[in-house]
């Protein structure tokens, strides 16, 4: 699974602090989530694409691996 | 997620209740040792001594982590897991090693001896999947 919290980020102009506060979780977390070793659950991923006012599947996709 | 889906653990404040109960343990063995306390009760320390270490270790592996999320949660159940098979590799081959070195074949082990080496195993696979998240 991809995802574009990185750019989400840029555009919102946060750092993986800031999100990290805003969802309850450590700013490793976000780390691997972004660098995908880490792949959420789906309460984190609503939680994530809520920050950003859009659809989870706009921010999270799946790849030809899943 | 939310906190009745987490595995219900300690504040984070009883890892240092653990970690002060093995140093006061230590402390009191090393004193006893050189001033010769306890010298007719020595079994009885040791006995303590093996209780309430194992005790701290369970506290110390019961309390949460700073900020305790999904992903520290999965890890700690991947160093769990790990400990265990661990464990049982440990107690499988312990009377083998013990015989091929010494040459007496013993297949019964102490149990506190398996505890610290899965709490041990634990500890150290936690830390460093931590230190690679």
């Amino acid at each position: 699974m991809i995802n574009t919290i990185k750019v989400e980020r840029a555009i919102h102009n946060l750092t993986q602090e800031d999100l990290a506060k805003r969802i309850g979780v450590s700013r490793q977390t976000i780390n691997s989530i972004e660098k995908n070793r880490y792949i959420p659950s789906t309460v984190l991923a609503l939680k994530i694409s809520q920050t950003f006012n859009k659809n989870v599947n706009e921010i999270f996709v799946l790849d030809d691996n899943d | 997620m939310t906190e009745n889906q987490y595995i219900r653990l300690l504040p984070n404040y009883s890892k240092k209740i653990g970690v002060g109960s093995i140093l006061a343990v230590v402390t009191l063995c090393i004193i006893s040792v050189t001033f010769g306390w306890f010298e007719h009760d020595r079994l009885i320390l040791a006995e303590a001594t093996k209780v309430i270490t194992i005790l701290s270790l369970l506290l110390i592996t019961l309390s949460k982590d700073k900020i305790e999320d999904e992903l520290v949660m999965y890890i700690r159940l991947k160093a769990l897991v790990f400990a265990f098979i661990c464990g049982v590799l440990f107690s499988i081959t312990l009377p083998v090693s013990n015989y091929l070195f010494t040459g007496v074949y013993n297949h019964i082990i102490n149990a506190n001896t398996i505890l610290v080496f899965i709490f041990t195993v634990y500890f150290l696979s936690f830390f460093l999947l931590k230190r690679k998240r």
